[in-house]
């Protein structure tokens, strides 16, 4: 069982600062606590210091600046499912936000906890992956930023300095000709662990030729991750059925050569076919609006 | 690809604890001194809706009102042993306890009011809420009340016992009476199974319970669908992944069971066929519901995929190899 010593409930980004700098490494960021409350009782985690962010306004916020979309790391997935931004072409980013947990984890669970957490079965990362997204993380020296891809160091490991914190996740505005898929694979409609969960961002032209494709997996490594193999074929070449079956056959010999030895790799190599081609047809779609 | 099948399945079940374990209920009923009733019989409401439907069997005899029945259930101070809410038994058997417990007293009452009101044993008379009267003669009347009143309270005060029918089964001959009465039901479903991922929804679903008599419909109903539900769960999520004696899967992380968004709309029938034995003919239907389902989705899988899955739960994982193994 737990044993909480101290707890700071900071309002805003300069005492949140101060608790982290007065607590150093025994302290432990809880927003929604929809991870770290079970890791706690789970014995997981053994952590004597928690330090709730989940009051501090600043770090709630889903906002455009300059083509970029910001979302404040203590934005509730239920405020990204709710929010208008995020219809249309880039619906993708609602479809994972909407697949985590239930309703309830939703109201409390944070997008900001999510990549913290770094699950490799976290259903809000692949999205942001294949929307390229950044992350702006917060010291007493600065921001710092850089690519979500790069934060990730295995699986349940960030690269987060001690006083530093996710502050929000950036990621440029979806634009004509482009869009955004998502599909999971889970073994019930709710509250299920992702087996697979498949995002693809797609931009294509006139003659179908795709510009540009980012696709990345959760559930198929020790985090989330980018495709580049499978990308690499799909890339500068026309979308036709012979290519998007030569991408699915090449997914499966990466997820196998990937997943080699693992439980689950026999499954999980053939379901990717129906994940990915689900994911795609999606963004597709969506780029064609 | 996405395919699609039919299934159907089809049960009998027997009743009670069985092949000669005495299947035992007991209840007792009283007349206060306020002329309410109370009946005790230690039946468990679980959730099925025993308190409910119970209930409506001694309100049915006595001519009162089901709100006006005190029904003591649970208390092993005050009630008889009614057995476990196991079997389906509770309906059938408890149910025929309460039924004798009642028809006893409403025969003390009976010939408490003939005496009082000087009829003979020719005068119908009819109970109606906690008076009595003559048929003939409604102004002939006399309330629980004044019966109460004019005997001392122990005379209104019974108990009865039922015991089921069932004999053990020789085991050389087959011979003998396990159970009695039998229920009989149907299950048919849709699937929609996508051969890329194994995943299988339920389209369609219609259930078919015979019940004797429909005591409470709405309750038959919600259990029809909590039956199909926990069937859908047993045959599609739930394992208990045992691994040399342990369990692994040992919480609900991972013994997954169907969500509200799992759920599916199933139709439900309800056939009456009365059974002479029971209640006002009315059958246990707790564990009936459930049976028939797994046997129907097993089958719509078949006529869809072309393959017989022998293992349950058939998750994604188990579909799609099998799916693959046939080409």
């Amino acid at each position: 069982m737990y044993n909480i010593e101290k707890t700071y409930n900071p309002k805003s980004i300069n005492s949140l600062l101060e608790a982290m700098e007065e607590s150093g490494t025994e302290g432990k960021i809880i927003a929604g606590g929809t991870d770290v409350v079970v890791k706690l009782i789970d014995g997981a985690i053994n952590t004597k210091v928690l330090i709730d962010v989940s009051a501090i306004k600043e770090m709630q916020f889903i906002r455009e600046v300059e083509g970029k979309i910001q979302i404040g790391a203590g934005t509730t997935f239920s405020e990204i499912e709710d929010h208008n931004l995020f219809e249309g072409r880039i619906k993708g980013l609602k479809e994972g936000a909407m697949e985590v947990g239930s309703p309830q984890i939703r109201n409390a669970g944070t997008i900001g906890g999510n990549i913290c957490n770094a699950s490799p079965a976290a259903d809000i990362v692949p999205p942001l992956l294949a929307l390229n997204a950044k992350v702006v993380l917060q010291s007493k020296e600065g921001l710092r930023k850089m690519n979500l891809e790069d934060f990730f160091m295995g699986k349940g490991k960030v690269d987060l300095a001690v006083g530093e914190f996710l502050y929000y996740v950036e990621f440029e505005q979806i634009n004509h000709a482009q869009g955004l898929g998502f599909e999971k694979l889970g073994p019930r409609k709710a509250l299920a662990i992702s087996k697979i969960c498949t995002a693809v961002f797609i931009e294509l032209d006139q003659d179908l030729i795709v510009q540009d494709i980012r696709i990345a997996n959760g559930s198929l490594g020790p985090n989330s991750l980018r495709e580049r193999e499978v990308e690499k074929i799909l890339k500068g070449e026309k979308l036709t059925a012979e290519l998007k079956e030569k991408a699915q056959r090449a997914f499966k010999d990466v997820i196998n050569h990937r997943l080699k030895g693992r439980s689950g790799v026999a499954f999980k190599e053939e379901a990717i076919r129906g994940v990915f081609n689900s994911a795609l047809e999606k963004s597709i779609k969506r780029a064609l609006i | 690809m996405k395919k699609s099948g039919k299934g159907i399945g089809i049960m009998f079940y027997g009743t009670g604890y069985g092949n000669g374990y005495p299947d035992v209920s007991r209840a007792k009923a009283k007349i206060d001194h306020t002329g309410r009733f109370t009946i005790y019989s230690g039946a468990c409401e679980v959730g099925q809706g025993a308190k409910t439907a119970l209930a409506q069997i001694p309100a049915e005899i006595l001519g009162i009102s089901t709100k006006d029945v005190i029904f003591d259930h649970e208390d092993t101070k005050t009630t008889l042993d009614a057995g476990t809410c196991a079997a389906s038994r509770q309906t059938y058997n408890t149910g025929n306890a309460m039924k004798l417990t009642s028809e006893s007293l409403k025969k003390i009452l009976e010939n408490k009011a003939r005496e009082i009101l000087n009829l003979n044993k020719e005068q119908t008379l009819i109970f109606n809420d906690h008076h009595i009267y003559q048929k003939a003669d409604p102004s002939k009347q006399i309330s629980f009340k004044q019966i109460a009143g004019s005997c001392d309270l122990k005379e209104l005060e019974i108990e009865e016992v039922f015991q089921a029918v069932t004999t053990e089964m020789n085991e050389e001959t087959g011979e003998g009476n396990p159970y009695w009465p039998y229920t009989f039901g149907a299950c048919g479903v849709e699937v929609e199974i996508d051969t890329e991922t194994g995943g299988l929804d339920i389209t369609n679903a219609i259930l078919v319970q015979d019940v004797g008599r429909a005591v409470n419909p709405k309750l038959i109903e919600g259990q029809m669908d909590g039956g199909f539900a926990m069937a859908q769960g047993y045959a599609l999520l739930e394992d208990l992944n045992i691994v040399k004696g342990e369990i692994k899967h040992h919480n609900f992380t991972k013994y997954l069971i169907p969500t509200a968004l799992d759920a599916v709309e199933v139709k439900k029938i309800i056939v009456e066929d009365p059974e002479s034995s029971a209640p006002f003919g009315a059958k246990g239907i707790g564990e009936p519901v459930m049976i028939p389902v797994a046997p129907a989705i097993l089958n719509a899988i078949y006529d869809a995929v072309g393959v017989r899955i022998t293992e349950i739960p058939v998750t994604p994982e188990k579909l799609l190899k099998a799916i693959k193994e046939v080409g």
